[in-house]
């Protein structure tokens, strides 16, 4: 007896959702719009989280041009700064490893995020203040500009 | 499938490291909810499905239960504060639906060439795509992540081989190499499946060894897709004509 070699609606589901992650980063290409969008993805800016959380599916490995630039603010206003580039997901260098490891260090920081492909460029900053709790615990939040 | 995603899960250790050296901190950026990071759950959720994993060695009745662990496992670790930013989880949680559909659909055999091939598009599309920009083209990103000081066996032969004011030129030439083999690799996935899967599991494989080890959590995945697709494939002409 032959085994039924019907194409089930879980594959058609499948096949089509893998399709529709090819169209999205073929429209990168093509569409300033969705390169943005993608950018802002980078950078945790999306205007909604629930459509950032379903493009987090999408691959997307050494995209953009990513600058990281991190400036250490003292009491007197001046800063020093360093900047250098990323593969992917500049906002990365906030939340975790080496560059989240060097802001539990300082006080006051301005974290700029550049993201550029071809005409379109997206940038973002973080302003963030770091305080230590009774508990010994620490804290960096969003600070003022 | 199994393995792999096992192995992915193991090779970027050092985030377990920051989640216990981050869990006496919180960095609130007015972003990811308490839940998404929250230490506990990423520990808990970024170990059960490779000790499940593991456990299937011994109990096939969990492969099952094991795919959907993948699958949860991986999505929730991509909206995580730690672990949002990491390929590894994307291509496992595809490796997740792809091992569930193998489980639950084992006479579809000719669509198994045809998903495998498109999981490899998918991947490699994600890397062409966002690489099309003058600073790949030129050369100048890679040249400033890897070729200035980037301490690994080809970045170090490379700057002992040529010297410092040759190197840009250098980064663009691998740099255009890398994207030509990307696009040749998405090109081929319409080809003969003796020559299409293990040219791109070559691929992969190359592009760990190339530039960084930790990448291996990465391509492990995609490596064992291509395998399958070997193993268990026709060509789209057979498909056709079956």
């Amino acid at each position: 007896m032959q085994a039924s070699t019907k194409t089930s609606p879980y594959t058609i589901a499948f096949i089509t959702s893998m399709i529709l992650c090819v169209i999205f980063q073929v429209a990168i290409a093509v569409f300033p719009q969705a390169a943005e969008f993608a950018m802002k993805r980078f950078h945790l800016t999306t205007d909604h989280k629930t459509i950032w959380a379903l493009t987090q599916v999408i691959p997307s490995m050494y995209n953009f041009e990513n600058k990281v630039k991190i400036e250490e603010i003292f009491d007197n206003n001046e800063a020093s700064s360093y900047e250098f580039y990323v593969n992917h997901y500049p906002a990365r260098m906030i939340t975790g490893g080496s560059g989240r490891r060097h802001l539990l260090k300082r006080s006051n920081s301005k974290v700029t995020l550049e993201s550029s492909y071809r005409d379109v460029s997206v940038t973002t900053t973080y302003h963030l203040k770091l305080r230590v709790t009774a508990d010994g615990k620490k804290h960096l939040t969003i600070g003022d500009n | 499938m199994t393995v792999a995603m096992v192995i992915s899960r193991l090779v970027p250790y050092y985030i377990i490291q920051d989640a216990f050296e981050f869990s006496n901190s919180n960095l609130d950026i007015g972003f990811f909810t308490s839940l998404f990071k929250n230490n506990d759950l990423f520990l808990l959720l970024y170990c059960l499905p490779p000790i499940m994993g593991i456990l299937t060695i011994f109990k096939s009745a969990l492969l099952k239960p094991t795919a959907i662990a993948w699958i949860f496992s991986s999505l929730f670790l991509l909206w995580h504060q730690y672990s949002y930013n990491d390929a590894t989880h994307v291509v496992t949680f595809w490796s997740g639906i792809f091992t569930l559909w193998l489980l639950y659909h084992p006479a579809e055999k000719s669509n198994t060439s045809i998903i495998a091939r498109l999981l490899l598009i998918m991947t490699l599309c994600g890397g062409v795509t966002g690489k099309l920009t003058p600073g790949y083209l030129n050369g100048e990103i890679l040249y400033e992540i890897y070729f200035i000081s980037r301490d690994f066996w080809s970045y170090n032969l490379l700057r002992s081989l040529f010297h410092h004011q040759q190197l840009p030129e250098v980064a663009l030439v691998y740099s255009r190499i890398i994207l030509a083999i990307e696009c040749t690799g998405i090109l081929l996935a319409f080809i003969n499946h003796r020559i299409v899967f293990p040219l791109i599991a070559t691929l992969f494989l190359a592009i760990a060894v190339l530039n960084n080890w930790f990448l291996f959590s990465v391509v492990t995945c995609p490596i064992a897709i291509a395998t399958i697709g070997f193993l268990i494939s026709k060509t789209p002409k057979q498909i056709y004509h079956s």
